[in-house]
């Protein structure tokens, strides 16, 4: 069975072609992380309108490089939830109309639940049930897994999402966007012990959320004086330092809390996905973290870590079996709205 | 020819079927703004209706291509380009004030269509009318009220919903406020125009097909002011 999944939720416009949930046949991705550049983070508008721009060509190259025609596709699987709603609606729009030109069901994808899921795409062993991270520039949650389809929400930011955090550290020390690769590349000369950023603390001692705008505003400080307009002229070497400091004190709180998440749950296997978890520190931290205390963990490949169709996909045909089919009505839930429900 | 048009720039979006000049079927979303959501259960319920084959028997796509509402337009061209191009069939763009334009009264022969575009703007275009026919002479454009008023010979005919943004400055004698079931954009005047637009030769490219929104992103908008000010 082969069905098309979009994914148009923040600044990626994606599309592809998985067979029977696991075998990837194409994924194409066009991301927009140019136009964004001079905001130092996604501005909706500029996405939306690149989303449209790229959505045909996208789902051109998707069944072409899988060397599938329209009427061979099975499903349509699109991201609903959660994400920017204008971003959300041109994927949604375009995946109704194929939807419903070729008469196959329709299935709305939650998409933290995809960037779980990516872990499984051509995957032999089983991934569930596990407790998983999904962190990016829009999330960082924490879910007991039960299967693809079942995921109880641990804990989530309150504030900002991990990846927001390197954006704005790597903008406040001139390293470019998106700021994920930008910090990750600065941190390799730098000194993780130079400076001693917070980690992030809560109230609830026990509590599976976490906040990153302590570490987000310590970073500003450091920059830019005790009031933050008083910017210092940094050298490579401090930069360099900061971004390594930083880095660590965000993969701290990051093992921290998906190990107690393990621990709590009882679960032997942890999986991670989204954009963050890219990030190189974090994947050398969590594979110790994850040896010293027999836990099994589960990396997406690096193409899937980012915003793609073939996790959208693969979840999708699941929720197919399951019978969890929407109608032409589906409707796009943005991302304040996706987590109030979800609490 | 069998034309389908889907309007969707405004508050109240509407699909119809045409076969050639004949109006078959023209239905309006009852809910404001929610086209991301009811839009394509619309353009079936209209297909349905006219009993047309979806895959066969569409012939012509004309789409309201702005200026109006961002997140609508880009339902409604989102799914006239996804169709147009997974069907292989020409795909025609129709400025919205054009298809406002047509619902003002023939004794008119000066006519404003202005739309409130926030920001103490609105998105306008001025028409004369030639027999049966209007000829647009400005616009689209984006433009502050004031500007509007003054760069129009009087009297004039104006319609859509600047006039409840900005009514001071539309006052008779020179200016005939029309009512507002006239500000409504409907989608069958969409498919007169477009089969028109079609028959004088012109259709739109729909893998490259954008709205046309007269107006930067707010955050480009604003980045561009500050480069302005330091070089």
């Amino acid at each position: 069975m082969r069905i098309l999944g979009i994914e148009t939720s923040c600044d990626e416009t994606a599309a592809a072609v998985v067979e029977d949930g696991r075998r990837v046949l194409s994924s194409v991705v066009a991301t927009q992380d140019r136009l964004h550049l001079p905001y130092g983070g996604v501005v909706p508008e500029i996405a939306s309108r690149a989303h449209l721009a790229a959505i045909l060509p996208v789902l051109h190259r998707a069944l072409e490089e899988s060397k599938t025609s329209l009427d061979e596709i099975d499903a349509v699987a699109v991201v609903n939830a959660p994400g920017l709603v204008g971003a959300l609606l041109v994927g949604l729009t375009s995946a109704k109309t194929v939807s419903w030109l070729i008469d196959r069901p329709l299935v709305g994808v939650n998409h933290l639940h995809a960037h779980i899921y990516a872990c499984a795409l051509e995957r032999a062993e089983p991934l569930f049930p596990c407790v998983s991270l999904v962190a990016s520039g829009g999330h960082t949650s924490l879910f007991h897994s039960r299967s693809p389809l079942e995921h109880e929400l641990l804990g989530c930011t309150l504030d900002d999402a991990a990846g927001e955090a390197f954006d704005k550290a790597a903008s406040l020390l001139d390293l470019g966007y998106p700021g994920g690769p930008a910090i990750d590349r600065a941190a390799r000369a730098g000194d993780r012990r130079a400076i001693a950023f917070p980690r992030m603390k809560l109230k609830a001692a026990d509590s599976l959320d976490f906040s990153f705008s302590g570490i987000k505003t310590a970073v500003l400080y450091h920059c830019r004086g005790p009031n933050g307009r008083q910017p210092r002229l940094l050298s490579d070497q401090e930069k360099a330092n900061v971004s390594a400091s930083f880095q660590e004190a965000v993969v701290d709180t990051l093992v921290d809390r998906l190990t107690s998440a393990a621990e709590r749950t009882q679960e032997g296997r942890i999986a991670i996905g989204g954009g963050v978890t890219a990030n190189s520190r974090l994947r050398e931290r969590l594979t110790d973290a994850a040896k010293r205390r027999g836990l099994e963990l589960v990396m997406p490949p690096m193409r899937f870590c980012v915003d793609n169709g073939a996790m959208v996909a693969g979840l999708a045909w699941h929720l197919l079996q399951a019978g969890r089919v929407a109608d032409l009505t589906l409707d796009v839930l943005p991302t304040s709205r996706a987590a109030a429900l979800a609490r | 020819m069998n034309v389908l048009a889907i309007e969707s720039s405004g508050p109240i979006g509407s699909v119809a079927a045409c076969r050639d000049d004949e109006l078959l079927v023209e239905h309006a979303l009852q809910v404001g703004m929610e086209h991301g959501r009811m839009l394509l259960p619309l353009v079936d319920q209209v297909i349905r209706e006219a009993a047309w084959d979806k895959r066969r028997e569409i012939d012509l796509i004309c789409v309201s291509q702005g200026p109006g509402s961002f997140t609508g337009l880009r339902v409604g061209v989102g799914c006239a380009k996804t169709l147009a191009t997974l069907l292989n069939k020409p795909l025609v763009g129709i400025c919205s004030l054009d298809a406002m334009a047509e619902n003002a009264p023939a004794e008119y022969v000066s006519i404003l269509t202005a739309l409130d575009a926030k920001r103490d703007q609105l998105y306008a275009a001025a028409y004369e009318r030639h027999g049966e026919a209007l000829e647009r002479k400005a616009g689209p454009v984006i433009m502050c009220a004031r500007e509007a008023r003054d760069a129009l010979a009087w009297p004039v005919y104006v319609l859509g919903d600047a006039l409840r943004q900005y009514p001071g400055e539309f006052q008779p004698p020179g200016f005939v406020a029309a009512p507002e079931e006239q500000w409504r954009i409907r989608a069958s005047v969409i498919a007169r125009l477009g089969l028109e637009a079609f028959r004088a030769g012109r259709t739109d490219e729909p893998v490259s097909f954008q709205p046309v929104y007269l107006r930067l992103a707010e955050a480009e908008e604003k980045r561009l002011a500050r480069e302005r000010k330091q070089p």
